[in-house]
């Protein structure tokens, strides 16, 4: 990636100013932008540091400090970068850097605006980036999202902010860098290089994934789907028991019916009458018994506990019915539409899978299609659940018990206590009759008592009976309710599994990420390690450094042949020069493609320092723009650069000192 | 396209014990990071976790 272009206006000394590189290539890779003191070489460093960082570049310009070494804050940097010739009205500043390769072309352009009285807000910035030969320009997302998605823009494309200050050089500053919050630079740089930040990005994505998966799974169903579970099992149990307890009354019974019938044949034989008419009567009886006390426990029943709410009006029953009606049809597609959810999911995979290739919005329109086909809200799906702690079944028995009550009336209660007092006169009746037929001798009389003693039993076992039937279809009716409700839970839970399980993988590799920094980090500073005492060795006239040695902590060691670290001997200002420009130049070759810019590199050096810099940063291919002095390039050192030198170009801001149109287009 | 931590011979020997010890892939682990490669700067995340359902479908245990 090459530097092309730096436009201009109102930074600093220019008020409009286009800068062209041109460019060289591998074999001509060197540039060289020279000017005298205060012909804006800095200023030209700083516009590309601003540009490409916006706010978060302050730190690494060294002229954003006061006079105190007071950290300047960012508006009011701005505000003392604003051209003084524009300053009094609204106005602006904009800097675009233009940037191309073999496949690539880019500009990125930051726009502040001022107010008149020359104030800078923090809103009143604008990034513009714009792509490909015919500019095209990119469609940044909404403001507040800008910065994040430049950050992220500038990081892929050109540099992370990490190692801008690795590869946009004050050579002033160069030495301190070497001595101060160097372990700080070099951790931030060497993680960058090697690519941890993208890691933790993918750790950090990966565990919001598993959290915003894990949301669309309904709270709870896991455990609700055991409770139910539970209760099932323990209906299912009462079940077998109930069933086991009609059974046994059943059996009960058989032996009464069969002593009842002997005794009532016997006192049919006693008294000549034909069996088959007394057993008649008995039967008879019996019926009228069972429909007498199945009407006084419906008589019970009502007047007991349902009498005021059956009186309670048929049209507020009937809406009531009718809101649970509602709202379970509601929770059912509710369900439905979870389920359906899901199932776009597993569709839009399938797709992927087999090649193709979905777009957003083509996917946002198969979302609103398949929610049309497959779960569209039906008109009468009310979209508030107020009753939302009722189960199936409880909603399905209130119903019934609502149900049952539409038919309950006032008069409906005087009918059934007149249907209890008409079968008492019917059963007195048939008693009679009973009792004309067996006679009134003792042994008729002894039958007569036995025959009433098996048939109390017999009518008892049959209440016992009816009411144990009537349970049992009661617990089924739950049961049978529990189960569909389980089965809802159950198809939903088995939705939801596979989401789980990605959630939960997610978080398995975000620990691995982790692991993977702590782990292969150290291991890779080796490699770096070795880069950098290529580097030192090929600048430094100075033999006694063996080897350059990176800590995890980011501290650097020039180790000499004992191990011992010189750094702790004192060192002149230009062997601390060296020792960063190894540093820069070791992370420079690992990351690789973005231009080296250095401002006035070379003052502090010595003329073999020199050579032995310009040689090396030269002869590594990529582009290395230089911001100079006359003084420091003379003909010896240009003579070094020789055929890697594409171009010099004048900076000035003096009228005099304009460079030439065909190289930079300056209006200062 | 994997990052310079994984290109180094430890990197991906790191990769290959970690993820056997947990009973994950490191081709999956290289498909994430080309996903948060090709979404970076993109504050979208729908399309970036939806590629990731069909990278962690399978992807390990």
């Amino acid at each position: 990636m090459e530097l092309r272009s730096i436009i201009l206006r109102n930074w600093k000394g220019y008020r409009r100013a286009r800068v062209n590189i041109p460019s060289g290539g591998a074999v001509r890779n060197v540039v060289v932008l020279e000017g005298y003191n205060g012909a804006g070489k800095t200023s030209l460093l700083e516009a590309v540091q601003l540009c490409l960082y916006g706010r978060s570049s302050l730190p690494i310009i060294a002229r954003a400090r006061d006079s105190t070494r007071r950290e300047a804050s960012y508006d009011e940097f701005l505000e003392r970068g604003l051209n003084v010739e524009s300053r009094g009205r609204p106005e602006r500043i904009s800097i675009a850097l233009e940037f191309s390769s073999q496949d690539r072309a880019f500009t990125l352009e930051r726009i502040w605006h001022f107010s008149g009285s020359g104030r800078h807000r923090p809103q009143d910035e604008e990034v513009r980036i714009s792509v490909g030969p015919d500019n095209e320009l990119l469609e940044l997302p909404e403001a507040a999202e800008t910065p994040a998605f430049v950050r992220d823009f500038v990081a892929r494309e050109l540099l992370p902010r990490n190692l801008a200050p690795f590869f946009l050089l004050d050579g002033e500053h160069l030495d301190q860098m070497a001595v101060q919050d160097l372990e700080v630079q070099v951790k931030a740089a060497v993680e960058a290089v090697l690519g941890a930040p993208t890691l933790k990005a993918m750790a950090a994505d990966l565990r919001d994934y598993a959290r915003e998966r894990r949301k669309q799974i309904p709270r709870g169903s896991d455990r609700a789907t055991l409770a139910l579970a539970e209760e099932l099992a323990s209906l299912e149990e009462s079940e077998r028991q109930m069933v086991a307890e009609v059974d046994a009354l059943v059996e009960a019974l058989q032996p009464l019916r069969s002593e009842r019938d002997g005794i009532v044949r016997r006192i049919g034989s006693l008294h000549g009458d034909s069996y088959a008419s007394f057993k008649a009567l008995f039967e008879d009886r019996e019926s009228v018994v069972r429909a007498r006390e199945s009407t006084q426990d419906e008589l019970r029943r009502l007047l007991s506990g349902e009498l005021a709410l059956a009186l309670s009006g048929s049209a507020l029953r009937k809406r009531a019915i009718e809101r649970i009606a509602a709202e379970e049809r509601a929770e059912r597609w509710e369900s439905a539409s979870a389920a359906s959810r899901s199932k776009f999911g597993e569709f839009l995979e399938a797709v992927r899978h087999s090649g193709g290739q979905l777009e957003e919005e083509l996917i946002a329109s198969l979302r609103e299609a398949w929610d049309k086909i497959w779960s569209e809200r039906p008109e009468d799906c009310i979209a508030e659940v107020r009753f939302s702690h009722l189960g199936e079944t409880d909603r399905r028995s209130v119903t019934q018990h609502l149900e049952r009550l539409v038919s309950v009336r006032s008069d409906s209660i005087a009918e059934l206590a007149r249907e209890v007092a008409g079968a008492d006169l019917r059963i007195e009746a048939i008693e009679r009759e009973i009792g004309r037929q067996r006679g009134l001798d003792a042994e008729s009389q002894a039958l007569a008592n036995t025959l009433n003693e098996v048939q109390e039993k017999i009518a008892s076992a049959e209440a016992d009976h009816r009411s144990r039937v009537a349970e049992l279809e009661g617990l089924r009716a739950r049961l049978s309710a529990k189960r569909a409700e389980t089965d809802l839970l159950l198809t939903a839970a088995a939705d939801a599994a596979p989401v789980l399980a990605r959630a939960r993988r997610a978080d398995l590799y975000a620990d691995l990420a982790d692991r993977l920094i702590d782990t292969a980090l150290p291991a890779n500073l080796e490699g770096l390690s070795a880069v950098v005492t290529g580097a030192y060795c090929a600048m430094a006239h100075k033999s006694v450094v063996e080897r350059v040695r990176i800590r995890l902590d980011g501290g650097v060691e020039l180790l000499d042949a004992d191990g011992a670290d010189i750094r702790q001997r004192d060192a002149s200002a230009g062997e601390h020069q060296i020792f960063a420009l190894s540093i820069v130049s070791a992370l420079a070759d690992l990351a690789g493609g973005f231009p080296i810019i250095m401002d006035t590199p070379l003052a502090r050096l010595d003329p073999l320092h020199r050579r032995n810099v310009l040689e090396h940063f030269a002869g590594r291919g990529s582009q290395l723009i230089l911001l100079t002095h006359p003084a420091e390039l003379g003909p010896v050192e240009l003579g070094i650069l020789g055929d890697r030198l594409a171009g010099t170009i004048r900076v000035g801001l003096q009228p005099e000192m304009t460079p030439p149109p065909s190289a930079a287009e300056g209006v200062a | 396209m994997p990052i310079p931590l994984l290109k180094s011979e430890a990197g991906r020997r790191a990769l290959a014990e970690l993820a056997a010890e947990r009973e994950l892939t490191p081709e999956a682990l290289e498909a994430l990071l080309d996903a948060i490669e090709r979404h970076a700067g993109k504050l979208r995340r729908r399309s970036l976790f939806q590629e990731f359902d069909s990278i962690l479908d399978g992807a390990g245990r």
